[in-house]
Parts: C-alpha cells; sequence; structure tokens
C-alpha cells in the first residue's frame, strides 16, 4: 500500500502526510479517531453542551449555590494541601532513594507504586478503618481532640495517600540524571550542602517536582473512591465535588451535575496550562545558563 | 512510572552528614510506612478479623462470587480493545509524520486529567434517560446505563491511555528502520508488523496490558456513576465492597477488598519484574 | 539489471535533497555514489529502493518503470547503514526472513530455505553462528549478515547506505576488499554510497561525485581523479593547492610564471583557480622558469612519505607538497629553506 509518485507532475511541497513506504498508515488512523471519538470526543461534547440548556443565568446560578461553591472549595483546598504534603515528602521520597543506600530500598522503590495500583475503594475503607474513632490510630488520636475520620482531615490523608506516586515519579528520574559536577563545584566554592541544595539541586528539578505536584493536585481534585469513605460527606463540610455531581445525578438533575463538571474540567485546564507555562519558564533559565 | 531499579549510588564525599542521612531515611520510612504499609495491612488484619471461616464465606457469597465474575468480564473486554486501540494508536504515532499528531497524543492522555466521576457522568449524559441518545435507544430496547455495557464504556473510557502510552514512546525511539528492511526483502504490511514490530514491543506491550487490567479491575468511580448498584446484577467487586461496608458488613467489605488487594500486589510485583528485567525495553527506560 | 534515473527531484519540505538527477548503470556495474553528507547520495538510493518518492523524475530497471512498483515488489536488496537486522530473530531467522514472507506458492520448503541460509552464510564467512542473534555479533559480523540476508532474496541490483561506516580502519579495510571479491564472482549490479573517496575510489567501476543533490561528475575512478570536472571534485577527492591564476589559452598565469593546463583551454583572458595536487610539486634548490619561490616551513612524515608546507615568497599563502622519503634526502631540505616550487600538473577552473 506505498504511495506512488506521479511520472514528472511537479508537486506541491506542502504535504498533511509524509509519503511513506510503511503501509497502514489509513487503517491505523482510523481506527484511532473512530475510537477516540466514539468512547471520548461525543460524549465529552454531551457534557460540555448540556449546561447549555440551563442557559447562562441558569448555569451562574447552578454553579454557585453554596452547596456547590462549598464542595469545590472543599475539593480544590484539600486536593491543594495533600499536593503540598505530598511535594514535600514525595521530594525527601525521592532524594532518599536515588541518593542513599539501605536495607530493602528497592522494595520500598517498588511500594511507592501501590497507591496506584490500588484500586481507590479499597484505599477508601482501609484509611476509614484507621482512622475512625475506633480504628487502630483513631484510637490514639481522638482522645488527643484530633478527628481525622469523617472530616475534611479525613480527605486530606486520603488525597495525599492518592497522590504520592505522582511527586515521586516525576521527580527520580530527574534526579537521577542529576549531574554530579554540579554539586562538586559549588562545594569546591565553599558552599555548604544546604547552600548547594537550595541553589543547585532544587532549582535543577524544580520543573519535575512542580509537574508532580500538579498531577498529584489534579488527581486530587477528582478524587472520588477513596475519599468518599473517610470523608463523612457533610454537606458544606465535608462533601467533595464529584460526590455532589453524583448526588446531582442521582435527583436526576443532569443540567446541574453537569455544570459542576464543567467547571471542574476548566479548573484542571487552567491548572495545567499554568504549570505548564511555569515550566517553560524555568528551562528558559536554565537553557541561558548552559 | 519508572522504578529507580539497582542505580549506583554516589559515593560523595562532600555529601551530608550521617545523622541527615539517617534522618532523612528514618523519615522518608516513617513515612512510607505510615501512609502505605499500614493501610495496606489493615485490609487483611480486618478482613481476618473473625477468623478463616468467616473470610472465606464472605468470597463464596453468590453476590460476591457474580462481582468477581463481573469484575472479569468487564475486564476481559475492555483491555483487548484497549489493546487494538493501543497498538493502531501507536503505528499511526510512531510511524508517521503528520500534522495533527500532538493533539491526537493529548487526546489520549485525556482520562488522566478527568475526574473518575466525570468520565462516567459523559456516558450518563449520552445514554442515560435523559441524555442526547438513551430515549432513542431505549426506544429500541438497548440500554447502556445502569447494564453492563455502561460498565464496560466507562472502563474502556478510563484505561485506553495505558497501552498506547506505553507503546508510543517505544515504538518511536525503536525508528522505522527494522520495518523499511522487512519491506525491502518482500513482506507485506501486515507481516511486517506480525513478525518485526510486536516482537519488539513484546514486553513493553505486556506491561502496558499489566497497568491496565489493574486499573480496569479496580475502577470505581466511573463505575458507580453508570452502575445500577444491583446486586448480583450490575455490581462489579469495588461496587461490591462500598455495599458490604455500607451495610456495616466489615469483615465482607474486607474480605472482598483483601481479593483487590492482593491483585495489586501481584500487579506491582510482576510490574517491578519487568522493569528490573527488561527496563532497556520499556518505555520507562528511555532517557529524555 | 540496468538502471536509468531521469531529471529525479526530491524535495523534503523546503530543502531539495535532489535536484534533476540523471543517472545510467550498467548491468554488472558497481558504482559509488559518493559526497558529503547531506549531498543527497542516502536519497538516492532509497530512491532507487523504492523506501523514498521522488517529487519528479523517471526511474526505469531494465526498461520498465518502476516507480509504482512498490518497495516490496522491486527485488532489491538494500542493505543499511546500522544493518537493520531484526534484533529478536537468530541470524538464520534474519537471513531466511526475505524468503519466509514470500507468498505460500513461491516459498520453498523448510529444507530448501535451510540449505539456502546455510549456503549464505558460507557465502559470508560465518557458517557457525545462525543459532546467534545480533547482539551477539561484532559490527563487520552484523554488516556481513546483513548483506546475506539482502542477498537471500536473489535480488536483482544490491544498493549499500555506508556500509562500512560504522567499523573500524582494519575491518574496513578487509570488508572492503571482501566485498569487491564478492561483486565479481556473482556480478550483481551494485550501487554503494560513502563519504570515503579512498573506499570510492579503490572499489567501483564507476563514481558518481554528488554535492547538494546535483552529480557533479561521474567517471572511473581515473577519470574523476585525474580529470575532475568541477572544483568540488577535485577538492573532495584528495587535497588540494588552490592558487589564484589567470586562464588564456592552454595556459595559466600564477605569480609571476606560466604553465600548461590539461583540462581547460579558453580564447580570452579569464580569472580562475589552479588546483594542484600535493604530489604533482616537485622541490628544487635553485628558482627556475617554471618554478615559484617558497620557503619550507614545516614538514613531517606521513607515512610512505614527507608532507612539506611551503610559505610561497611571491604572495600570500601555502602549498602542500608530498615528497618520498628519499627525495627529501637527496636533497637534503630542511625547515626555513627557501626553495623553489614546480608545479608539474595543474588543473584549472575559472572563478565563479
Amino acid at each position: 500500500m506505498a504511495d506512488a509518485a506521479s511520472s514528472s507532475r511537479p508537486r506541491l511541497s506542502l504535504r498533511w502526510k509524509q509519503p511513506s513506504v510503511i503501509p497502514g498508515f489509513g487503517i491505523t488512523l482510523g481506527f484511532a479517531l473512530t475510537y477516540l471519538s466514539l468512547i471520548v470526543l461525543i460524549p465529552l461534547a454531551a457534557l460540555l453542551l448540556r449546561p447549555v440548556e440551563l442557559g447562562f443565568g441558569g448555569f451562574w446560578a447552578a454553579i454557585s449555590a453554596p452547596r456547590v461553591l462549598a464542595s469545590l472549595k472543599i475539593s480544590f483546598g484539600c486536593a491543594l494541601i495533600a499536593a503540598i504534603i505530598n511535594a514535600f515528602f514525595g521530594l525527601m521520597v525521592a532524594w532518599v532513594l536515588v541518593r542513599y543506600r539501605f536495607p530493602m530500598k528497592r522494595f520500598v522503590d517498588a511500594l511507592v507504586d501501590f497507591p496506584f495500583a490500588l484500586p481507590t475503594a479499597v484505599a477508601g475503607i482501609a484509611l476509614t478503618g484507621l482512622y475512625a474513632p475506633n480504628g487502630w490510630l483513631g484510637q490514639f488520636l481522638v482522645p488527643l481532640g484530633i478527628k481525622v475520620a469523617f472530616t475534611p482531615l479525613g480527605i486530606i490523608v486520603a488525597l495525599t495517600f492518592i497522590g504520592l506516586p505522582f511527586v515521586v515519579r516525576t521527580v527520580q528520574p530527574v534526579l537521577q540524571d542529576l549531574d554530579p559536577e554540579f554539586e562538586d563545584a559549588a562545594a569546591s566554592l565553599g558552599a555548604t550542602r544546604g547552600q548547594a541544595f537550595l541553589f543547585v539541586v532544587l532549582p535543577s528539578i524544580a520543573p519535575a517536582l512542580l509537574t508532580g505536584f500538579a498531577l498529584a493536585f489534579a488527581r486530587g481534585v477528582g478524587e472520588y473512591g477513596s475519599v468518599i469513605f473517610i470523608a463523612g460527606n457533610m454537606p458544606m463540610v465535608s462533601e467533595v465535588a464529584p460526590l455532589l455531581i453524583v448526588t446531582k445525578l442521582e435527583q436526576y438533575d443532569y443540567a446541574g451535575a453537569a455544570a459542576i463538571a464543567v467547571v471542574m474540567l476548566c479548573a484542571s485546564f487552567l491548572i495545567l496550562l499554568a504549570v505548564n507555562r511555569l515550566q517553560r519558564r524555568f528551562s528558559r533559565h536554565r537553557e541561558r545558563l548552559t | 512510572m519508572s522504578n529507580s531499579a539497582v542505580n549506583p549510588v554516589r559515593r560523595n564525599a562532600r555529601g551530608e552528614p550521617t545523622w541527615l542521612r539517617v534522618l532523612l531515611i528514618a523519615t522518608s520510612l516513617g513515612f512510607i510506612g505510615f501512609m502505605l504499609v499500614l493501610p495496606l495491612v489493615s485490609v487483611f488484619v480486618e478482613a481476618l478479623a473473625k477468623g478463616l471461616t468467616p473470610y472465606f464465606a464472605a468470597i463464596i457469597d453468590p453476590d460476591a462470587l457474580s462481582a468477581i465474575r463481573l469484575t472479569l468480564f468487564v475486564a476481559a473486554i475492555a483491555v483487548p480493545c484497549n489493546l487494538v486501540f493501543g497498538l493502531c494508536a501507536a503505528w499511526a504515532i510512531a510511524k508517521f509524520d503528520f500534522y495533527g499528531k500532538s493533539v491526537l497524543i493529548t487526546l489520549i492522555d485525556l482520562p488522566f486529567s478527568v475526574s473518575p466521576v466525570i468520565s462516567g457522568l459523559i456516558y450518563v449524559l449520552l445514554f442515560g434517560a435523559h441524555g442526547w441518545l438513551g430515549p432513542t435507544l431505549d426506544h429500541y430496547g438497548i440500554k447502556i446505563i445502569f447494564t453492563t455495557s455502561g460498565l464496560v464504556l466507562a472502563t474502556i473510557f478510563v484505561t485506553f491511555p495505558f497501552i498506547a502510552r506505553e507503546l508510543i514512546p517505544l515504538m518511536q525511539e525503536q525508528g522505522n528502520e527494522e520495518e523499511e528492511a522487512a519491506i525491502s526483502l518482500g513482506a507485506s504490511g501486515f507481516q511486517t508488523f506480525l513478525r518485526v514490530t510486536l516482537p519488539n514491543v513484546a514486553w513493553g506491550l505486556l506491561y502496558g496490558v499489566l497497568l491496565c487490567n489493574a486499573r480496569a479491575m479496580g475502577e470505581f468511580g466511573a463505575v458507580s456513576v453508570v452502575s445500577g448498584h444491583i446486586r448480583g446484577l450490575t455490581n462489579t467487586m469495588p461496587l461490591h465492597v462500598e455495599i458490604l461496608y455500607n451495610e456495616y458488613d466489615f469483615v465482607g467489605a474486607f474480605a472482598v477488598a483483601s481479593l483487590l488487594a492482593l491483585l495489586a500486589l501481584v500487579t506491582l510485583v510482576v510490574k517491578s519484574l519487568l522493569e528490573w528485567k527488561f527496563g532497556d525495553r520499556l518505555a520507562a527506560g528511555i532517557k529524555h | 539489471m540496468t538502471i536509468t534515473l531521469s531529471d529525479i527531484t526530491k524535495t523534503f519540505g523546503n530543502y531539495q535533497a535532489l535536484r534533476g538527477i540523471d543517472l545510467q548503470i550498467k548491468k554488472g556495474e558497481f558504482l559509488a555514489l559518493l559526497g558529503p553528507s547531506g549531498s543527497g547520495k542516502t536519497t538516492l538510493l532509497r530512491v532507487l529502493a523504492g523506501l523514498d518518492f521522488p517529487d519528479e523524475g523517471r526511474l526505469i530497471f531494465d526498461g520498465s518503470d518502476v516507480q509504482h512498483t512498490s518497495a516490496r515488489e522491486r527485488r532489491v536488496g538494500f542493505v543499511f547503514q546500522h544493518y537493520a537486522l531484526f534484533r529478536h530473530m537468530t541470524v538464520a531467522e534474519n537471513v531466511a526472513f526475505g524468503i519466509k514472507v514470500r507468498p505460500r506458492r513461491e516459498r520453498p520448503s523448510k529444507a530448501e530455505i535451510s540449505d539456502r541460509v546455510s549456503e549464505l552464510l558460507r557465502l559470508v564467512q560465518l557458517e557457525k553462528f545462525g543459532n546467534r542473534y545480533p547482539t551477539q555479533l561484532s559490527g563487520g559480523q552484523r554488516q556481513r549478515i546483513a548483506l546475506a540476508r539482502a542477498l537471500a532474496i536473489e535480488p536483482k541490483v544490491l544498493l549499500l547506505d555506508e556500509p562500512f561506516g560504522a567499523l573500524d580502519a582494519k575491518v574496513r579495510k578487509d570488508l572492503r576488499r571482501w566485498l569487491r571479491q564478492l561483486h565479481d564472482e556473482m556480478g550483481l549490479t551494485s550501487i554503494f554510497v560513502t563519504h570515503d573517496q579512498e573506499e570510492a575510489l579503490e572499489l567501483a567501476d564507476q563514481v558518481a561525485v554528488m554535492s547538494e543533490g546535483r552529480i557533479e561528475q561521474i567517471g572511473t575512478p581515473d577519470q574523476v581523479y585525474h580529470n575532475p570536472a568541477t572544483p568540488f571534485v577535485f577538492e573532495f577527492l584528495g587535497h588540494a593547492n588552490r592558487l589564484s591564476c589567470v586562464i588564456e589559452g592552454d595556459e595559466v598565469k600564477i605569480g609571476d610564471i606560466t604553465v600548461p593546463v590539461q583540462n581547460i583551454s579558453t580564447t580570452r583572458q579569464i580569472a580562475g583557480i589552479a588546483f594542484v595536487r600535493p604530489h604533482d610539486i616537485a622541490l628544487h634548490h635553485l628558482a627556475g622558469a617554471k618554478t615559484l619561490p617558497v620557503r619550507i616551513r614545516h614538514m613531517f612524515t606521513a607515512g610512505p612519505g614527507v608532507r612539506l608546507e611551503l610559505e610561497r615568497q611571491d604572495t600570500n599563502g601555502f602549498l602542500i607538497a608530498d615528497l618520498s622519503h628519499e627525495q627529501v634526502q637527496k636533497g637534503a631540505f630542511a625547515v626555513g629553506q627557501a626553495a623553489a616550487a614546480e608545479l608539474t600538473l595543474v588543473s584549472a577552473f575559472p572563478k565563479s
């Protein structure tokens, strides 16, 4: 199925696709596009167009209802805090895995992917079991006044669990490829380890750290399964936006549910865009130095 | 998601003081132990809290068994479909140059940035009782939402990127030369794909299938939205766990959950093995 | 098989890789496409194989237009620069590939395939390597397997893309000789691409020197070396001393001397550049009517001879001269001496 060339007519040099001796372009691209349209594009269109039936006024009313705003605040707020926690500890874990040697390191390294592989519902009930007042950890924490289960704090714990692999796995390869020369240079110029870390290492891994943070954040905002068990789900207090969507669906308020979903999608999109911009600025800085 | 596997630890004489190292290692291990190991262990402990008999009883309970069957069934359809898609998309993207390639790649990454609930929502909006196509299909007796078909669809959406994302960088890195050689030697497109390309991406394919399967069996949010939550009929294992838990049947819930946790562990082990032995033949092994 | 290319043009986006190539290749000929990177030689080879498609032009194999014949059906044996051996197949499976993918009607029996593979492995002197994998072979061995694999399909023409580019100097020399022998035995029309002029001159029956998508000159190695048609060809095929000159009639005036020139004749005076090969300079102590005044600035042993850097005393510039050890000793030449350089063979081209 190779593309045949014409004998002597001059051809436009601007082509949509370069002719290739390798066959199968039409069929594979066709299938992929059809699949994507059926599975992704058409259903997404249904989502994006649904709030239209509310009209602008209706749409605005739907998403500015106090309960909706509260749920969005809780989802985004808890996801942000969890992502920050993960950024800190994730960096530490990545550092330790890349730079140090200790027993069972490979086991720990493999374990980092665990939240990624575990079904969210299982994570949900396990965490709830731990932090409930009579749970393994809850029994100690509640008497101290720290209520984790059925409060926003529980949501944060669940989202920290979920987001941990994202930061570690994005930072790890970058740390690994980091040229030791730069830190050695800093040391030879008199910098302490702390200074070397702050001024040499951190800027180099900042884009990766930011990416990991953004991924953990994005994942946390949309998280459902691991959150609904531990959250308590009280409207205005510990109800996350995905749960509110489900509730509205059960009430057949399709438009309302779609409206919230659209807001969430837009917000995630904007976050990813902003992170992309920041990343590009970071790498531009580095390019100027090299 | 790459493993660091065996990486040479830099013996940096100007490294951190020992006490700091120990502190960092201890804190990290503590964090991992606290956040990851503890919940994992608790699943099994709670499942076996009342002994082995209630544990097995919970698993062979008819509703649990049908949930297991349904989970396997959904995965058995979703994974092969996504496999074909992954191969097609990777072939088109890796072997050819065309405008719009990056848009295609972005589209493939889409499910990763979408909440599972929204992944299910979009099908309800399409096929549900008040959806675009719902009433029309209902007229012909085709029901999608609240049936197995809806479960399959939602699962396909959530898991289709896995295989494609594994194959695309792998095939891009392997280049076109072997395929061109095969064609110059007289092989047809299909022969080239079967005899040359497929064996070269075999391990990456297995890896992608593994991840795709783990996610397909464990998906909760998307499936919850499109399922009718009818016990014994439209409940996958994760949904069944939810039902049991909400009925305060903790042993039952954790028993089924323990099976899913075992699946996760097996996935992790096989994944690590693949990364360790065939790291250079997986997308994760490609340095960017 | 005879091959005719007429007016082959190929553009990649804004980049013109081939500009109207005309080429005729005789049956059994061993042709070298010689040129620097970016000259279009690999693109031309791929066009011949059907791996790339020209925008314009005609391609004729044995009298029939093959443009609409796919690479699959053209029966060309292509040896890739990096071998492109199938990494997960054994050596024997690699070699047998082309035979095994034939349609069932044309496919020989398993035993016949096995025999043919053994025969080919013997031809490339790797009989015992049938069960090894490509990663277990050295570069030179992989090259020979790639060749065996290409020969297995009984091609009508053999195309080799920089076959020895990735190999050590010694391996390269051995394989060169071996390839030429193989060609002589088999009589297969062969075209190979190289940037190494020594290789092209040593192996080929005809050399096509290419630059920027055009063929500068086609001829026997002797012709392109001794009668280069353009400055590019002259300079590409060995070191060339460039001297400004004025061309008039059959002679050129360089500095104060006038010497005969062998490749050009003009009716009026034109400014030009004269080219002299290092070994076409004879060195004397005393100036003569046809010598340029020079001073010896540097001398070093270069293999079988001595290379001298001579600074021109009549104008700015250096000349590189190659003398034998004997000549240097007999003439007692030393660094710092004044001397006289005689140009024994000069080619000239108009300044463009």
